[in-house]
């Protein structure tokens, strides 16, 4: 018994170690973003599609508390020097699964909001859906022309529980980083 | 380097590995206890988690890099048949064996423990127990929820009925009739006609989201459970209000119903702890991947570690003997000055410091002897100083006749190159010079006959001509020996004795002078006087006697002066003209002259066509061959024919170079009682000889340098006299080295 365990736990680990760092899946992507200029604020309009991994939908059905992070950052382009962030931001929501309801509830963890949704869909819509989020002030800019906005969405797995800590680090089934969405601020 | 330091430069390599070893492995043992730590949800080291992973991963590797850099030192050094390689690889198996295998074991069962240990925290029958309680207030909030549906659309209904004007009056009523917390009636588009609220303090009403209004838009009613301002549960409702009217706007009401206290504890207790227990099911698999992983981390670490201290261990362990061993071929390659450093107090701390003492002693030992060798070196080259200097040689035989020593003077003597010679047995020796055969026999004869000590004469005729050695010999046990061994000391007195004998003759001659010839001529002219007086005066028969008398008178003193010129010419020293001489024509000459003396006589000349040359006076050569030449005619038997043979031959040696002239005859030969002092003055078998002919010879070939003696022939009668005259140089390269033969009657 003992040796037919020792040998599963030794071709799991090198399982997972083998399997590390493989390429991620791209399945958060960000389906278009962009600024506009108004209340002496620009302000960003984007669509993050999450297309989450069945591991990840699983955990979540199995009451897994899920945390993504959406960032954006403002570069501004300088001649002669590498680009400097000049603003950054990031939204956090956090996803969770009721079963006695089978609802499912999105909280912006910055703001304390809580939005309840009968489908996972609806959720996942919800979050990936930024409608006039609040960029920057407008008085400090001269030339917005040599400004860049980035967002890309990933899930954060450093509050995942911690037992699925090391599979989340060395599995790229958790490891959803989208890819940086460039638009030009406006 | 010297021993000691190397040792101490080793140790200091040691600590600073051992201490990186202990840094290493305390930051090890401090990662895989933070790691342990994260896993058990504490909040501190939930951040660095991947940090520590990553760490203790590395870690690792640089232990098995460790391990690996230990095992090709080990490789390489048991292949090197290094001291004390084989003796590391036992003790790193024996420990690597013994920390190991406990530590496989102990994760086994750990293992095993893990798996049950999880696996009991989960039961069917409570999982099946949660689902049903879960079910169970599914279904009981499901019928209250019906209800509160009935009760709303029927409310939609009275509500249908009143007018939009009037609904901001009564919506109040109709919500105190419903129980429900708050009541809102708006249109389709989400505008608020009226609103009703327990709480005073909410001026706005909760709307519904986009997804419930599209439903209600669809013509299905809207009933579920949600949290509303985050005080707890609520039963939200939002119905179509029947259209009673035509003409008026299509209404919706939404009634919010509060769920009692208990019923939402219950609730959410039932929902919390189903969620718990799913998330600790689902987590199962992962918790007992990620105790497996630390703990399989904990066995790598502990089992890396145990490997590596067993190397440094072993190391240190058999670094002592491993010196030993070094220290020992160091000593059996004669470096008496390895000093080890002493581990310790222990028992290999006591073999060293033993080891120590012995190489300290035998060092000691050594240096003594050193010492002694050193002083016997200079006795014996002062020795060889006083026997280099010294004018006499000096020979020195082992029991086996060998060579041991001979000075510079007894090589000069002898004729010997001495740096070819020492230690090879005086045999072998004679082999290669062989006019020192005399010289063996005489010192074999004296030492077989055990005498201690002797002394006598030697001729030998080496390189440098005819010697005359005096010899003293002695037979003595060196100290420390057993054996005899046999020193001779000898001189050449060749010179001395020509002088004593130069010296003699001259005192002799001096003396014939002086005493016999100054009478002789008195003796003479009163012979003839008294002939001449008397002669003609006496009688026929007195003439006659006395002519017969004083003509015999007169021949006998003629005879006495010819024999003391003999002596005189004989004992006088001429100054020698020594030139390079040619043999053959001088030879040559000499035949040419007796050939037609004696129709007798038959000369034969076999003569070499070796162009050597001598250092000699050619004339008293020549009278050499004309004295031994004559003598041989006169050894002629009466009326018969003489056959004289002479022939040359260049005789070349080590440390001899001759040429040799025989002169052999078919005469009577010499009488063996005589034949051995022919050559002293005096000795001569002929009436009317002075006996000083072959003394001549004897003594201008000495004077030469040569050696001359006599002999009888073997195979035929006749005597033949050989001459050995040292070569000077050589002429020009003859086209023959044939001996040239002139046959002549």
């Amino acid at each position: 018994m003992g040796m037919k365990l020792t040998s599963r736990a030794v071709s799991g680990v090198l399982f997972l170690l083998l399997s590390a760092g493989v390429c991620a899946a791209q399945e958060i992507t960000v389906e278009h973003a962009s600024s506009q200029l108004a209340d002496s604020g620009y302000y960003l309009d984007a669509q993050v599609n999450f297309n989450l991994h069945d591991d990840l939908l699983e955990a979540l059905d199995h009451g897994v508390d899920l945390e993504v992070r959406i960032i954006v950052r403002v570069k501004e382009k300088r001649k002669w020097l590498w680009d400097r962030v000049y603003k950054e931001r990031t939204l956090k929501f956090k996803l969770d699964h009721r079963p006695l309801s089978d609802v499912y509830i999105v909280r912006n963890v910055r703001k304390s909001e809580r939005r309840q949704f009968d489908t996972l869909e609806n959720a996942l819509k919800y979050m990936g859906k930024i409608d006039r989020y609040y960029l920057m002030n407008d008085k400090k800019i001269t030339d917005a022309s040599g400004l860049t906005g980035l967002i890309r969405a990933e899930m954060n797995v450093d509050n995942l529980p911690p037992p699925l800590k090391p599979i989340a680090f060395l599995s790229n089934k958790w490891q959803m980083d989208g890819k940086w969405h460039r638009w030009t601020i406006r | 380097m010297a021993p000691v330091d190397h040792q101490v430069t080793m140790e200091r390599g040691g600590r600073t590995i051992l201490l990186i070893g202990v840094l290493l492995f305390g930051c090890l043992l401090a990662s895989l206890l933070s790691m342990s730590k994260a896993l058990q949800t504490s909040a501190q080291f939930d951040e660095i988690y991947a940090g520590l992973l990553i760490f203790n991963t590395l870690g690792l590797l640089t232990l098995v890099v460790l391990i690996g850099l230990n095992i090709r030192s080990l490789i390489k050094q048991v292949r090197e048949r290094a001291a004390g390689a084989r003796l590391t690889v036992r003790m790193v198996t024996m420990f690597v064996i013994l920390s190991v295998t406990p530590v496989l074991i102990l994760y086994s069962f750990s293992l095993d423990f893990l798996y049950r240990g999880i696996n009991s925290w989960f039961d069917l029958r409570v999982e099946r127990a949660l689902e049903d309680s879960l079910e169970l207030s599914r279904l009981g909030l499901e019928n209250r929820m019906k209800d509160l549906l009935r009760q709303s659309e029927k409310m939609a209904e009275d509500i249908s009925r009143t007018q939009d004007a009037l609904i901001p009056f009564e919506v109040d009523q109709f919500r105190s009739r419903s129980g429900a917390d708050e009541l809102t009636v708006m249109t389709r588009q989400g505008i608020i006609i009226g609103s009703s609220s327990t709480d005073p303090d909410n001026l706005v009403p909760d709307s519904p989201d986009e997804t419930v209004l599209f439903q209600v838009l669809q013509g299905n009613s809207y009933i579920g459970m949600d949290t509303i301002r985050n005080a707890g549960l609520s039963f939200r409702v939002v119905v179509n209000v029947p259209n009673s009217r035509i003409g008026t706007e299509p209404r919706i009401m939404q009634a919010l119903y509060p769920v009692t206290e208990r019923v939402n504890d219950l609730a959410q207790n039932v929902q919390s702890a189903f969620t718990q227990y799913e998330e600790l099911s689902y987590l199962r698999e992962q918790l007992k991947l990620s105790f497996v992983l630390i703990l399989t981390m904990v066995l790598l670490f502990s089992m890396f570690s145990a490997v590596w201290a067993a190397f440094y261990s072993a190391r240190k362990l058999a670094a002592p003997i491993r010196d030993l061993a070094e220290g020992t071929k160091s000593v059996a390659e004669g470096d008496y000055h390895t000093r080890l450093p002493v581990p310790g107090n222990d028992e290999l701390g006591f073999l060293v410091a033993s080891f120590n003492a012995m190489t300290r002693k035998i060092a000691s030992a050594r240096d003594e002897a050193r010492r002694s060798q050193d002083e016997a070196e200079t006795q014996h080259k002062y020795l060889e100083a006083v026997l280099e200097r010294l004018s006499s040689g000096v020979l020195v035989l082992d029991a086996e006749n060998c060579l041991r020593t001979v000075n510079i003077s007894g090589g000069r003597i002898l004729g010997m190159d001495i740096s070819e010679i020492i230690g090879h047995s005086f045999s072998r020796i004679c082999q290669r010079y062989k006019h020192l055969e005399q010289l063996q026999n005489l010192f074999q004869s004296h030492i077989d006959q055990g005498e201690p000590a002797w002394d006598q004469q030697v001729i030998l005729f080496g390189a440098s001509g005819r010697q005359v050695l005096m010899c003293r010999g002695t037979s003595i046990v060196p100290a420390g020996e057993k054996d005899l061994v046999h020193i001779i000391v000898f001189d050449d007195i060749t010179a001395l004795l020509q002088g004593q004998r130069d010296a003699a003759w001259s005192e002799m001659a001096r003396r014939l002078a002086h005493e016999i010839k100054n009478p002789l001529t008195p003796i003479q002219l009163a012979a003839e006087r008294l002939r001449h007086k008397y002669l003609g005066a006496s009688s026929t028969d007195q003439a006659e006697t006395l002519d017969r008398l004083t003509t015999t008178i007169i021949k006998q003193v003629e005879t006495m002066k010819s024999m003391v010129n003999a002596f005189s010419d004989y004992a006088r020293a001429p100054v020698m003209a020594p030139r390079d001489v040619d043999l053959n024509p001088l030879l040559e000459e000499v035949a040419d002259l007796y050939r037609d003396m004696y129709n007798n006589v038959t000369i034969t000349l076999n003569l070499t066509e070796d162009q050597s040359v001598i250092s000699a006076d050619a004339g008293r050569l020549r009278q050499v061959f004309n004295n031994v030449i004559k003598n041989a005619l006169d050894a002629g038997r009466q009326g018969e024919d003489l056959d004289l043979s002479v022939s040359t031959a260049h005789i070349s040696q080590p440390a001899m170079d001759y040429m040799e002239i025989r002169i052999r005859d078919s005469g009577s030969g010499v009488n063996e009682d005589i034949i051995s002092t022919v050559f002293e003055p005096y000795v001569t078998t002929k009436q009317k000889g002075t006996g000083l002919g072959l003394a001549i010879v004897k003594k201008i070939v000495e004077e030469h340098g040569g050696l001359v003696w006599i002999r009888n022939n073997q195979d035929a009668p006749g005597a033949c006299v050989v001459i050995r005259l040292p070569v000077n140089k050589r002429k020009s390269a003859p086209e023959s080295a044939a001996t040239r033969n002139r046959g002549a009657v």
